[in-house]
Order: C-alpha cells, then structure tokens, then sequence
C-alpha cells in the first residue's frame, strides 16, 4: 500500500465517531459502585504531611530512631566516667612509697 | 472543569457517595471515545465503559490530584482498560479473513485509491483486519500516535512506557502494519 493511500486510510479512520453513550449508562455504573466499598475517607495529617515533604518523613524517622537507638543503647551499657579512678589517685597521695 | 472535578472527589471521598454519577456523566463521553478505537461492538463497549468507572472508583483513595488532573488519570485507566480487552481478544482471534471486510471497504483496496473516497466505518474495518496482525500494545501506540495524534511523551505517559519503548513499538508496528495492508490489497486483486 503506498503513503498516500495510507494516510487516507488512516485519517478516514481517525474520523469514526463513537457512540452516545446510552441514556441509562450513568445509571448502570451508579448501580454497580452501589455493590462496591465505598471510597475511603481523606487521608488524615500524617499523609498530608508525607504529601508537603514526599522524602523528608522517612528521613526524620531514620534520624530520629538513630537517635533514640543511641540514647537506648548508651543507657545500657554506660562507659567510664571521670569518677572512676579517684580511689586510686587518692591512695597514691596518701600511702606514698615507703621505700623500705 | 478540572477544580470542579477535584472539589467534587473530595465531596465523595468524605461521605457523598453519590456525587460519583456526576463524575461519571461529565467524562462518560471521553471514556467512550477512548474505548471505540478499540471496540467498535456497542454492548462491549458499553461494558468496557462501566469496567473502567469501576476501576476509578476502587482507586479513589490513591488518586493524588496534585499529581495529575483526573481526566489524565481517568484516560490512562481507559487505555489500560482497552489493553487488557486487546490481550483477551487476541487469545481468542484465530484467523481474520476478508469476509469481515465490506464490499465498499474491499473496492477501495482493490483500486490504487486515488480520489477514491473511504467512509470513516470502512476505513475502520481495513485498519481492524489489519490490527489482528499487531501485538494489543503495537496497536495501542499505533492507534494513540496514528488516529489520535498524540505525541511519543503523551503515548509513554499513557501506557506506563518509556519514550524509547514506545519509539520502538511504534517503528514496529508501522512496519507490521504496512505489510498486513499490504496483504490485504494482494487478497482482494
């Protein structure tokens, strides 16, 4: 089939209208959402917020549980503190040497 | 129209179910325009239709009006919708003859075209015999680019493909395309 041909076939079938949709068609849809769950209602803060800052919740999230982690993690296992060694410090300056 | 559209998604999504047929009365046109490029059977078009209303409405809760307007949401569904309707129908289509052709459509292969005039429905009997030879997803980007004018970034956006892809597909099936028109001249001579 050669170009020109094709082209005509082509925009003569661009022009084929479609049907009116039948009068009761709104009906028949309405009908059948009616056997369907409804929508769910508006989302509530916590997803329009996700909506605002799409990347900067989770984020916040990771940040924020990293942190508690830390705080956890800290608690239970306390390192050393500047009090430790005075008991040692102070029997050196009280029992020097006797270098008997 | 289209803060109309979202005002009144917001109505049924907070408690006014039935603003729905208002939805559905202000873009059942559109949706049948879609669908016809690829259902010319009234009943089935009409059932096409319904099953792409009922796909918005179970996915209300996820359509984000900030994103996209909803009749480019409501046109993508259709497009899937016909989609899957091609893929069902290509499992059962075996062999399309001429004899789906009508006589006007068959003399107007059969001479070379020139100055022949070509009715709108015979021309859509030719392109439907030979769209039996594309892939459901070739002649979608066919007939989204070639009937209905739109563009590579407008068809990927509909169909959920790459802009590449649909380069590809649509040099495919315009070569798929050519050649099944131009065994069908061959059948009628």
């Amino acid at each position: 089939m050669n170009e020109r041909k094709l082209r005509q076939l082509l925009v003569a079938s661009a022009l084929d209208s479609p049907p009116a949709p039948p009068a009761d068609f709104v009906a028949r849809v309405t009908a059948a959402t009616r056997r369907e769950p409804a929508p769910a209602a508006p989302p509530g803060i916590a997803h329009q917020l996700e909506l605002l800052f799409p990347r900067l919740a989770p984020v916040m999230l990771l940040v924020f549980g990293l942190c508690l982690a830390a705080y956890v993690g800290d608690a239970l296992m306390p390192g050393p503190d500047l009090s430790d060694g005075v008991p040692q410090l102070s029997n050196q300056w009280d029992f020097p040497n006797p270098g008997f | 129209m289209a803060n109309d559209d979202t005002e009144l998604l917001e109505q049924i999504r907070s408690g006014s179910p039935d603003q729905f047929s208002e939805l559905v009365r202000r873009h059942q046109a559109r949706v049948f325009a879609i669908l016809h490029r690829y259902e010319r059977d009234a009943h089935l078009l009409q059932d096409l239709a319904q099953e792409t209303f009922l796909k918005v409405w179970r996915a209300l809760d996820q359509f984000d009006s900030s994103r996209a307007p909803f009749e480019h949401w409501l046109s993508r569904i259709a497009v899937h919708v016909a989609l899957d309707h091609l893929r069902r129908r290509q499992r059962r289509i075996t062999e399309v003859g001429l004899p789906q052709i009508g006589e006007e459509a068959l003399n107007w292969l059969r001479h070379d075209g020139n100055g022949r005039e070509l009715a709108a429905r015979d021309a859509r009997e030719i392109l439907d015999a030979a769209f039996n030879h594309l892939s459901p997803a070739e002649r979608l980007v066919i007939t989204l680019m070639e009937l209905e004018g739109r563009s590579v970034k407008e068809t990927a956006t509909l169909t959920g493909s790459s802009g590449v892809a649909v380069r590809v597909r649509a040099m495919r099936a315009r070569r798929k395309l050519r050649a099944a028109l131009a065994r069908l001249e061959k059948e009628t001579k």
